[in-house]
Parts: C-alpha cells; sequence; structure tokens
C-alpha cells in the first residue's frame, strides 16, 4: 500500500507569491502579484439609468468593486433644506458580508462626512433653494478601492440626474510601498483587495485616495492611511494620481459623450422626422 | 536620509495630453480669427450645439464680453463653464446650455395638470412634478356662482369641500416668486377640478408650446396636455351655452362625476396606450399625431385597446405613419422645387 501514498512537495518548495516577492527582491525592478502593470487600472463598467420615481442611477465597476448609486430630487424639503441653498443627504450602505472583523464606526461616519462636504461643494446648491437631494449608496462587491469608486459613482449619477454642478469628479486610489531591501518606493495604482492585504502584511504601504475635478484642475477629495508621510513622498504621490486621475478622466469623458451623442442622434432623428 | 528612486509612468500621456491642449487652444484662435471677418458678429457662436458635460469651459474671455450668460452655465475666473450635461445654444446674445432631459421649471402662463397634496392655512400645496413648490390660494380660486367677493374664514374653514387631497386639478402658473415658489390660479371656467378619466405622466421635453393645450377628439374623447408632463385624457366637459369664461359654469358644477359609457371608455385605453407608445419612442405629443394614428388604428375593428402596445404592433402602426409623413413631406418639397 506505500506506493498508493500521495506525493508529497519537496522541501525547498516556494509559492507563486514567494516566487515573485524573491524576484522582485533579486532584480532591481517591482511586479505586482496579478500581473499588472503599475500604472494599470482594473476592467471599468459603466452603466447609466433612471428608475419610475424620477430618480437617476448609476451602476459603476471596477474590477471586483461594485457600486450603485441612485440620486433622487430635487425636491421641495421644508424641513430640513435651508432657505436659500438646498441640501444633500447621502445613505451609503454595504453588503459585503464576508468582512473579516468589525468595521470602525467612527472612521466610516467621519469619511462619509467627507463626501458629503465634497459632494454638497460640487453642486450648485444656491440653484436649488429649499429642496433636498438624496443620494443612496448600495456597495455591492468590494474587492479594493471602494471609497475611489463611491465617489466616481456618485458624480456620474448626478451627471445623469441632470443637476447643475461645477464639474465632475474623478477618484483614484494609489498604495505606495517601500522594499525594505532596496529602500526603493513604488506607486501602484488601483489595488485590489488580495494585492492590499498581501502587501500590507510584507511591505510598508501608504494609501491615498484622491478626487480631483476633471476640467477645473483642483482638488476636492483628499484621504490617506500610512506611516511614511512627509512633504517629499506626498508631493510625488499627489502628482503621480492626478496623472492616474486625468487619464481616467479624460478617458470617461470621451465614452460619455459618445454614449450620449449617439443616444441623442437616435432620439433626434425620429422627433426631426416626424416634426 | 532614504535614497528614493521615483519613476512617473505617466510622463508621456501628460505631454500628450498638453500637445492636444495646445492644438484645440491653436484651432479655437483659428476658429475666431475666422469668424471675426463675419460683417454680423452674432451670427457665429463658436461652440454652437457642441455636447458639453458639467465643468466644461463654454466660452473664455476672448468671447465672453458678446455674449450674455443664460441657463446651464456659471461664471468663474472670467469663464463661462457649463453645469449641466446638454448642449450649447444661443438666442441673439444670450448663450445657454439645453438640457437633455430635466425636470419641469415654470414659466408664467403655462397650463398645468396637477395633484392636490395637502392644505395648509389658506392654500392648497400642489405636486406638479417641478423642484419647485406650488401653492393655490383661496382667493385664486372661483367659490360660487357669484363670484368676485372676499373670502371669509368659514370658507377657509370649507376648503376640503373645494378640493381634497388626491384631486387632479388643471391651473395655470400666475406668478414666479423671487424664491422660486410657483403661484397657481384657477380663475376660469377651463380650470378647476377634473374628473371622469385618466392621469398619465410623461417626460416634459416631449410636450412643446403651443396654442392649445385642451382638444376634443372626434371619438368624443377630451385631452389635456399639461406643460408639466401630466396628461389628463377624460370624457369632454358639458358646458352650457351662454357661459362667461371668468365666472363659474353652473352646468360644470352640476355635472361633476358621471357614468362614462363603454365606447367612451374604450376610446380614452386606446388614446392612453397612443400615448404611452409615443413616449416610448421619444416621440413629441401633439393632437395631430396622436388624432392619425387613432384613426389609423380603429380603422380596423378587431384591433383591442392592448393590442397596440405590443412591439411588433406597435412598431408597425409607427413606421407606417413615419412613412407616410416622409413621403407627404418629399411630395411638399417636389412641389416647391417646381
Amino acid at each position: 500500500m506505500l506506493k498508493y501514498r500521495a506525493p508529497l512537495p519537496h522541501f525547498n518548495c516556494k509559492s507563486k507569491f514567494d516566487k515573485i516577492y524573491e524576484e522582485n527582491l533579486n532584480n532591481g525592478s517591482f511586479k505586482r502579484i496579478n500581473n499588472r502593470k503599475n500604472n494599470e487600472i482594473r476592467d471599468m463598467f459603466i452603466k447609466l439609468g433612471e428608475d419610475e420615481n424620477f430618480g437617476s442611477s448609476c451602476f459603476y465597476s471596477l474590477g471586483n468593486t461594485k457600486i450603485l448609486t441612485t440620486v433622487y430630487g430635487p425636491n421641495p424639503d421644508s424641513k430640513y433644506a435651508t432657505y436659500s441653498k438646498g441640501k444633500v443627504f447621502l445613505d451609503v450602505k454595504s453588503l459585503n458580508i464576508n468582512t473579516i472583523g468589525a468595521s470602525d464606526r467612527q472612521r466610516d461616519d467621519d469619511i462619509k462626512s467627507l463626501l458629503i462636504e465634497c459632494i454638497s461643494n460640487i453642486i450648485l446648491l444656491e440653484k436649488y433653494p429649499q429642496c433636498s437631494i438624496k443620494i443612496k449608496c448600495l456597495i455591492i462587491q468590494d474587492d479594493g478601492g471602494c471609497l475611489s469608486a463611491t465617489l466616481t459613482c456618485i458624480s456620474l449619477a448626478l451627471i445623469k440626474a441632470q443637476i447643475q454642478m461645477k464639474d465632475i469628479i474623478i477618484s483614484i486610489n494609489i498604495n505606495s510601498i517601500i522594499c525594505p531591501v532596496t529602500k526603493k518606493m513604488y506607486h501602484l495604482v488601483d489595488l485590489d483587495g488580495m494585492e492590499e492585504k498581501y502587501y500590507q502584511s510584507k511591505y510598508e504601504m501608504n494609501s491615498i485616495t484622491l478626487g480631483i475635478c476633471l476640467n477645473l484642475k483642483t482638488v476636492c477629495f483628499y484621504h490617506g492611511t500610512g506611516s511614511f508621510f512627509n512633504s517629499k513622498t506626498l508631493a510625488e504621490i499627489t502628482s503621480y494620481g492626478e496623472c492616474a486621475c486625468k487619464s481616467l478622466g479624460s478617458e470617461i469623458k470621451k465614452v460619455l459623450k459618445q454614449y450620449t451623442k449617439k443616444r441623442i442622434d437616435s432620439i433626434y432623428q425620429k422627433v426631426n422626422v416626424l416634426e | 536620509m532614504m535614497d528614493i528612486l521615483i519613476t512617473t509612468p505617466y510622463d508621456k500621456e501628460v505631454c500628450e495630453i498638453g500637445e492636444i491642449t495646445n492644438k484645440i487652444i491653436s484651432l479655437e484662435t483659428v476658429k475666431h480669427t475666422k469668424s471675426s471677418l463675419h460683417k454680423n458678429r452674432d451670427i457665429q457662436c463658436p461652440n454652437k450645439k457642441k455636447l458639453v458635460l458639467p465643468g466644461e469651459c463654454v466660452l473664455d474671455k476672448n468671447d465672453k464680453d458678446r455674449f450674455l450668460k443664460g441657463g446651464g452655465l456659471y461664471e468663474e475666473d472670467d469663464m463661462f463653464y457649463a453645469c449641466i450635461l446638454g448642449r450649447v445654444n444661443y438666442i441673439n446674445k444670450l448663450i445657454y446650455v439645453e438640457p437633455l432631459k430635466g425636470k419641469y421649471t415654470g414659466s408664467v402662463g403655462d397650463l398645468l395638470v396637477g395633484k392636490i397634496k395637502d392644505i395648509s392655512n389658506d392654500k392648497w400645496i400642489v405636486e406638479i412634478g417641478s423642484y419647485c413648490r406650488a401653492y393655490l390660494s383661496i382667493s385664486q380660486t372661483n367659490i360660487s356662482i357669484f363670484s368676485q367677493r372676499i373670502r371669509l374664514y368659514n370658507d377657509v374653514i370649507n376648503m376640503i369641500h373645494i378640493y381634497k387631497p388626491d384631486d387632479i386639478i388643471a391651473c395655470e402658473i400666475q406668478r414666479i416668486s423671487t424664491d422660486g415658489t410657483i403661484i397657481l390660479h384657477t380663475r376660469s371656467s377651463i380650470y378647476g377640478k377634473l374628473s371622469n378619466g385618466v392621469l398619465i405622466i410623461v417626460p416634459q421635453t416631449l410636450i412643446h408650446n403651443q396654442k392649445k393645450h385642451i382638444f376634443v377628439f372626434p371619438c368624443n374623447v377630451q385631452i389635456i396636455l399639461g406643460m408639466n408632463g401630466y396628461i389628463w385624457i377624460s370624457s369632454p366637459i358639458k358646458k352650457s351655452k351662454d357661459t362667461n369664461p371668468n365666472s363659474v359654469d353652473q352646468n360644470i358644477e352640476e355635472n361633476k362625476f358621471e357614468d362614462v359609457d363603454h365606447t367612451t371608455r374604450k376610446n380614452i385605453t386606446i388614446i392612453t396606450n397612443i400615448i404611452k407608445l409615443l413616449v416610448k419612442y421619444h416621440i413629441n405629443i401633439n393632437y395631430d399625431t396622436i388624432n392619425k394614428i387613432y384613426v389609423h388604428y380603429t380603422s380596423n375593428t378587431n384591433n383591442t385597446p392592448s393590442y397596440i402596445l405590443k412591439p411588433y404592433v406597435a412598431d408597425s402602426y409607427l413606421f407606417n405613419y413615419i412613412d407616410k409623413f416622409v413621403s407627404s413631406n418629399q411630395s411638399w418639397a417636389a412641389n416647391s422645387t417646381q
């Protein structure tokens, strides 16, 4: 019966991640564990729609991170809105049922207030006196980069709802790691969940969520966690993130214009024929 | 001190973006120079019918002095930016961004169909599908045959008997106050409570402004096209012969609710489904279109009211109508050339 026993791996077997890790240490370059380049973003999918209650919605997925946002309003609201300006209400819920450990309630409230402040400053609230705008976000799946995807999704839903706003918000997640042996710093764009966990255990990591107004060229959202921030590294990370946001934003703008133009032409063709 | 080596892979793309921006600026400069050759400078608008997203620059400081800022734009750093997704359009010196779709914003004199939502003090709160609040005051309604008298305290108590919540009314915008509140009035015999019909809600961009908004079809069906997208389809209102339009018609008051016969109900249903069909294909709603499709559809007596909503049936009737219209239009063009 000894010959039917399953073979054991040999004594110096290494996993795929360990091989990549050793390769990164030996060579001067850096390679990600999912074969993406340092500046490569995951696959993006956007769908704009509207429901029967005169609301507009946007479904935004970036890899396996999926966000659904619905915007209701502006509606007359005599209870909460002030006399000269409207008011924005934001509700974020998560369907993530495999969370390891309880999430930090205080941190979530801080991030939510940051989001509300950012969106309230982007929407021209002076044009909607005594009105309220309700935004509901549903995080269907969280695979890293959830905060930046939520912000972009809210911005696209507001555009679909024809709410007057200053600019499109484009948001992205930048992580910076330091190699412990060679002391080099690498900037990685748009990590997913597995990468986040792995690099957090192996390297020393900073994480920045940056949101910019695409045409006005201003930063409207900035949130970061990490341990080795100083002025030099922050400047480099911010400029890196700004370039990434501009590339992502120009792509979103181009696709959105093409889609809208195609839709307009199909509608106006029928209208012009009938008129 | 750490020795940190930084590379930014987006350097090439930043250079490319800069080059594209320079090309765009040079093209717009050439365009502006070309437009200055025309004698009437108002004819040329640099960005006419261009699709803009929020935040895009519509006019910079070179062109800003020749235009006035209209809707859908905001001004910052001496430039005009768009704040909605739409198309740039202009009327003489007024430049504005035309939205693709949006909620109803009121204009004085528009005929509306609204829904009574609540009563507060001496006003009814009316739901008209807009983000501005709409009020109908008791002094803006006709409350008796002998009109033109001062409203008393008893009239405020009896407001529930004039219009109660969830009533459908036809009204007109009298005034829009400075904070955006819409003041309505029903001081005419054609306005007031609506009955004996159905209400459908369509996007308000499909209903254009015209002389009349209340039509009676030859099949004994009346339609009220509200400017806010609310459409009321009912049996026609019976009126007495000699009526002052500014007072209450006694026959209207007495014949509020009545039994609608089966034929009229069927016709109301057919016209409702025709309007739903036009909304589905984003076609403008007016009396001629609905009447032609109705006549064409009811020429076959086997058609049931709900049959028109099936996709292949809808396509055949619509495209048949479009082909007729195109052929008649071409014949008219041929006659004009001769």
